[in-house]
């Protein structure tokens, strides 16, 4: 398979992110978009590191730097979702809804002056 | 693999927080009342911070050999910027033993504290981009719970909630930034990728991951969650937002742009001007029409930020010229000298905001009126503060902005002159707002509801204010080539 078409598919599933991230009204709908954005990169760095194996030299892990890279995105993403979850258990309790759109006590224009 | 030794010490300030950690999750356990665990916390989590401090500072006759670690660099910007992070937390865990008083789980939070503290020293340690992601996020992370930890406060969950989507999509950005510049250069350690050509794909990774570290900076135009999350989040909080994990934050801003995009400033400098140029425009703008105190704190101090990324456009502008390594270096000292006057002042006026708030319950400007007739030492610390924030000599802000203005000026290009341009006058609007809130504060009070006693953080302020009134003598003990010379 060639390259590109690995980096065509992790720009589209990108772009799908940020369309989301700025389209959604949902937290847990923004978090699916985030979670989009990290496993194209992911898909970068496997595409990337498979393309780039011939032609780096080094130690084991410097020709695996790619693959070692999507790990840690994937770790890192979950510590995120857990966190990010919490929150919006936390949201909910207090405002009964995830909607963020209908969430804006902090708005700037307060009657309270 | 047997853990090598001198790897241990290396990483001793790291381990050492983490045992700080299981020490006060342990304090909240074992102590009987809230007042009791707020001393344990606090004693067992400052010397912890302190010890770190200690095993940061002895890292220096101990550089490890490439082959034990070769992603990680210990040298003096590590120890410049670790001990500035965790001095720092120093400040904020004082400040929140004010805040978090109703229950006995303040150990939680300042374990958290500390977890982001060891994210911060990881960034400032890193010598590849994998590591100094991990350190990034191990810095976030903690924040967004952090913000929460009112579990019942609406406020603090919906500020938490905007920080935490906020960050996570900056992370999302800059992670796929990254990955776009290893296809480009199939390599990620800082040495390789300042070596390395510029071309288009590296370059887009290069944008993506300016923006995504804008974010994390607060600058405009990726500055809209900050006044937000300054409101909603405990004060201590906010302490710890805008002295602490900021600097860390520009750590990591320092390592990307500074020390591994260094050959490819003529892409990202004059982006990074456009931004520092609109941070201080809009951040002083919107703090002069400001009526709450914390969102005046919080505008100011994404003008602040501004001005600490004028260095990065500094740097990027002498790129080329005769005298290069000269201007580069004053540039990277005039930042370090602003984060660390930014901490002293804008420490002590959090701190003083801090006890204003738990004695009235909100932060309307109203409050703070008489404050110096109340209480002497926290109105007298406060204005000077203030005044120093303003950039009066012989305070520590003038000192500071002085040499951040003959670092952009020096560099003598029509983008170093027009942000030095926008840097006179955002400083000039500040002048407006911080004598508005000087005068309220010097004025007679308007009621007779007294302060919270509060002593330690009195003691705390007067220190940073002393601090912030000798700080000019720093400049007479280390030169810009001092720093410079053992840094690259």
């Amino acid at each position: 398979m060639e390259l590109e078409w690995f980096v065509y598919l992790s720009l589209i599933l990108f772009s799908i992110g940020i369309l989301g991230v700025l389209t959604q009204k949902t937290a847990i709908r923004i978090l699916f978009s985030v979670e989009l954005i990290l496993n194209s990169a992911n898909i970068n760095f496997v595409a990337f590191n498979s393309y780039l194996q011939s032609t780096t030299s080094g130690t084991v892990i410097d020709q695996y730097m790619g693959w070692v890279f999507a790990m840690v995105v994937i770790a890192l993403a979950a510590a995120e979702a857990a966190v990010g979850l919490a929150i919006f258990i936390s949201l909910y309790r207090n405002f009964r809804e995830i909607v963020v759109a209908n969430i804006y006590e902090l708005a700037e224009s307060e009657e309270d002056e | 693999m047997a853990v090598d030794p001198v790897a241990f010490t290396a990483f001793s300030p790291v381990l050492a927080l983490f045992a700080g950690v299981i020490l006060v999750l342990i304090a909240d356990l074992v102590t009987k009342d809230a007042a009791s665990n707020r001393k344990f916390v606090v004693s067992i989590t400052s010397a912890t911070l302190l010890l770190a401090i200690l095993l940061v500072a002895k890292t220096n006759d101990l550089i490890p050999s490439e082959t034990v670690l070769p992603m990680f660099k210990f040298g003096i910007f590590y120890q410049i910027f670790s001990i500035i992070g965790l001095s720092a937390s120093i400040l904020v865990i004082f400040s929140a033993a004010y805040d978090f008083t109703v229950q006995k789980d303040l150990g939680v939070w300042a374990s958290l504290l500390m977890i982001s503290n060891a994210g911060g020293i990881v960034i400032a340690a890193s010598n590849h981009l994998l590591p100094l992601y991990v350190g990034f996020e191990l810095m976030a992370i903690p924040i967004y719970g952090m913000v929460a930890y009112r579990k019942r406060s609406r406020e603090a969950t919906e500020a938490s909630v905007k920080l935490f989507l906020l960050g996570a999509i900056s992370s999302g950005i800059i992670v796929y930034g990254i990955s776009l510049v290893y296809g480009a250069t199939g390599q990620l350690t800082f040495a390789a990728l300042a070596l390395n050509n510029s071309q288009p794909l590296k370059n887009v990774g290069i944008f993506l991951i300016l923006f995504g570290t804008s974010f994390k900076l607060s600058l405009v135009p990726f500055h809209w969650w900050v006044s937000d999350v300054y409101v909603g989040a405990p004060v201590s909080m906010v302490n710890y937002l805008a002295v602490a994990s900021k600097k860390m934050a520009f750590a990591f801003a320092f390592q990307m742009f500074m020390i591994s995009f260094v050959n490819d400033t003529d892409v990202w400098g004059p982006v990074m001007g456009l931004i520092v140029i609109l941070s201080i425009l809009v951040g002083n703008g919107m703090a002069a029409i400001q009526n709450r105190v914390m969102r005046l704190i919080a505008y100011s101090s994404i003008a602040h930020a501004g001005y600490i990324a004028i260095s990065l456009v500094a740097y990027a502008q002498a790129t080329g010229l005769p005298n290069e390594s000269e201007l580069k270096a004053l540039a990277l000292y005039a930042a370090i000298l602003h984060i660390v006057a930014n901490i002293l002042m804008k420490g002590t006026l959090i701190a003083g905001a801090l006890i204003v708030v738990n004695s009235f319950e909100n932060d309307h400007m109203e409050n703070f009126r008489g404050i110096y007739k109340k209480d002497k030492v926290v109105g007298t610390t406060m204005v000077l503060a203030l005044f120093s924030l303003i950039g009066i000599p012989p305070l520590g802000g003038f000192v500071s902005k002085y040499f951040l203005f003959i670092a952009v000026v020096n560099t003598n290009t029509t983008l170093a002159w027009a942000t030095a341009f926008v840097f006179a006058i955002g400083s000039a609007i500040s002048v407006y707002y911080y004598v508005k809130l000087a005068r309220v504060i010097l004025d007679e009070p308007s009621n007779d509801i007294p302060l919270v006693p509060a002593t330690p953080l009195k003691a705390l302020m007067v220190l940073l204010t002393v601090l912030t009134v000798f700080f000019s003598v720093i400049v007479f003990f280390i030169t810009p080539q001092d720093v410079f010379s053992t840094l690259f």
